[in-house]
């Protein structure tokens, strides 16, 4: 069963079955859940579950385990919002330009940190955040409204701004549909099976001819757009940025710990993450954090140290080898 | 200064220092276009060193490397596996999570073949080299003898392969192996004309398979010539016993 595994990892058939059903169920749930409260939670999975698979692109797929996230995500918002509120521009299109802004952020930090590897790369993307932030939270780049600004409400579908939660459900949806086939494509072309050799073994991989900069800089900038898209949905949703906020470490860490517990290098794991760990975060966050602040950190690192040692492959790598038993049951 | 005609390889007075240590000291060498050539001398003599030199792994302080008369030194590995120069590595380098199959699949890729093509040309090569039965294997899985056969195989998938630089493929490997290590590089050299600079300690396969041996000592060529011209070297003789 392992190995068939391996062999449907380059097919398109390995999209199939189970997961498009979940994903599927997934997009109903809005119409189950008329809550504002809940749809509100589902909008946030359905974010970080996008942001979570933006991210497994370059550090699951690629192996390169990027801090630098949290910058394109700051990049995507601000340039969403800059633009719709300075400048009366639709965030349909500052969407995509925030996207493309991180495209060339994440080209500059390429550039810069590829030939590091592993525990070096780690920190100088970190670094990296580190500056852009400090650009973001010192200098107004030509912002008239301030940094820290609350975007006017001025609902209509042009504005990305609803009176009710059920099309942010949608959009948020859509966006992670969209990622999943984007990731989906990327791992059953050639470009995966370069993936998978750089992530394995980098110097075999060049001297078999794989072009490893250029591969590295593409799914960079890949995952560095819809980072940075997520950020530009998610200034529009919130309806406020500042610096600390959409530039946060804390918000990265949250949509890797749930690709992490998930399971890195799987589409599914990110979603299945997001799926049980934004609801226990905001569960933390709202009838705990109050009294005990810190004690959801302490929860999370709980949960990500008893992954890492009873499941390393994450919920999806459990499941598979659950499954694998249970058909062992059934037909040895 | 350019390349003899007929040298598909001319390493023109390389060299090669980490720190104060010079591994390659104006080493020349040159390989004409389908000949079988083995690299061989006494531990850190440098064997490796030219091997990662020439496929572009490390960069040359001084001297020039060509490939048909075409300067490779300077460029990256990828862009010298382009130009038809595939490489293994001493201890097997294979991507280890993916199956045997898609190990010979990647190169391919590289190339410009697609997935199709690529797949045909990869399950035709293991087919060749008995592997076919371990093809859906993860690559983790294998003997060091099969991780070595695989590497070996994994380069004759590029369809412009010209130069085959190997690093010990016999290296601890089992004489089952090993025979079809020599097989394949005795078919695809009559074949396909592809040249080869293989580095091996083994001097019994070495001179069974290798047409002219270049001794290589304290990152100086020592000796070049047939195999019982340097056997009967007494430079060579001396590097080897110590004298």
């Amino acid at each position: 069963m392992l190995e068939k595994n391996y062999v449907l990892q380059g097919s398109w058939k390995g999209i199939a079955s189970p997961f498009v059903l979940f994903l599927v169920l997934l997009g109903l749930t809005p119409l189950v859940f008329n809550h504002p409260f809940y749809r509100h939670v589902l909008t946030l999975i359905f974010l970080f579950a996008f942001l979570s698979v933006a991210w497994n692109l370059i550090s699951g797929y690629g192996g390169l385990f990027s801090l630098a996230h949290a910058a394109f995500f700051g990049v995507g918002a601000y340039t969403t919002a800059i633009l719709y509120v300075d400048y009366k521009v639709s965030p349909w299109v500052g969407l995509p330009l925030g996207g493309i802004l991180g495209v060339v952020v994440a080209s500059i930090i390429g550039f810069a940190t590829f030939r590091l590897r592993q525990f070096f790369f780690v920190l100088s993307t970190l670094a990296c955040y580190e500056a852009i932030r400090a650009l973001f939270g010192y200098w107004r780049l030509g912002v008239k409204t301030g940094l820290g600004t609350t975007i006017p409400r001025s609902v209509g579908f042009m504005n990305l701004t609803f009176n009710k939660e059920l099309p942010y459900n949608y959009i948020a949806f859509a966006l992670l549909v969209i990622v999943v086939l984007v990731a989906r494509l990327v791992t059953a072309s050639k470009f995966g099976y370069y993936l998978r050799a750089i992530k394995d073994d980098e110097d075999a991989a060049l001297s078999m001819g794989v072009r490893v900069p250029r591969v590295k800089l593409m799914i960079f900038g890949m995952s560095a757009f819809f980072t940075a898209v997520g950020g530009g949905f998610y200034a529009m949703y919130i309806g406020y940025i500042e610096p600390n906020t959409v530039f946060s470490v804390d918000l990265m860490l949250q949509y890797i710990l749930y690709a992490i517990v998930g399971g890195m290098a799987t589409l599914g794991g990110p979603v299945l993450g997001s799926l049980v760990l934004v609801p226990l975060t905001i569960f933390l966050q709202g009838f705990v954090g109050g009294k005990l602040a810190s004690l959801g950190f302490f929860i999370y690192g709980i949960v990500l140290i008893v992954t890492i040692i009873l499941a390393p492959g994450g919920m999806m790598g459990g499941i598979r080898s659950v499954s694998k038993k249970l058909l062992r049951g059934m037909f040895f | 200064m350019n390349s003899q005609n007929d040298s598909i390889l001319d390493v023109q007075g390389i060299i090669k220092d980490f720190g104060g240590l010079r591994a390659i000291n104006h080493v020349s060498l040159q390989i004409r276009e389908g000949e079988v050539r083995g690299l061989i001398g006494p531990n850190a003599s440098g064997k490796t060193t030219l091997i990662n030199l020439i496929s572009g792994m490390y960069k040359v302080d001084d001297g020039h490397i060509y490939l048909n008369g075409k300067r490779i030194d300077g460029l990256e590995p990828d862009q010298i596996a382009s130009r038809g120069v595939m490489r293994t590595f001493q201890i097997s380098r294979i991507f280890r999570n993916m199956t045997v199959l898609e190990n010979v699949m990647v190169p391919a890729l590289a190339q410009g073949q697609s997935l199709f093509e690529a797949r045909r040309h990869a399950e035709e090569l293991l087919d060749f080299a008995l592997l076919t039965r371990l093809k859906d294997e993860p690559a983790r899985s294998l003997s060091g003898g099969q991780a070595m056969l695989l590497q070996i195989v994994r380069g004759f998938v590029h369809q412009d392969l010209r130069l085959y630089l190997m690093d010990e493929p016999f290296a601890g490997v089992h004489d089952v192996i090993k025979g079809v290590i020599l097989k394949t590089i005795k078919t695809m050299n009559e074949e396909r004309k592809i040249t080869f600079l293989i580095v091996s300690h083994e001097m019994t396969t070495i001179s069974s398979v290798c047409h002219h041996v270049t001794v290589l000592d304290k990152g100086e060529v020592l000796s070049q010539g047939t195999m019982e011209e340097v056997a009967n070297d007494p430079a060579v003789i001396d590097s080897y016993l110590g004298g």
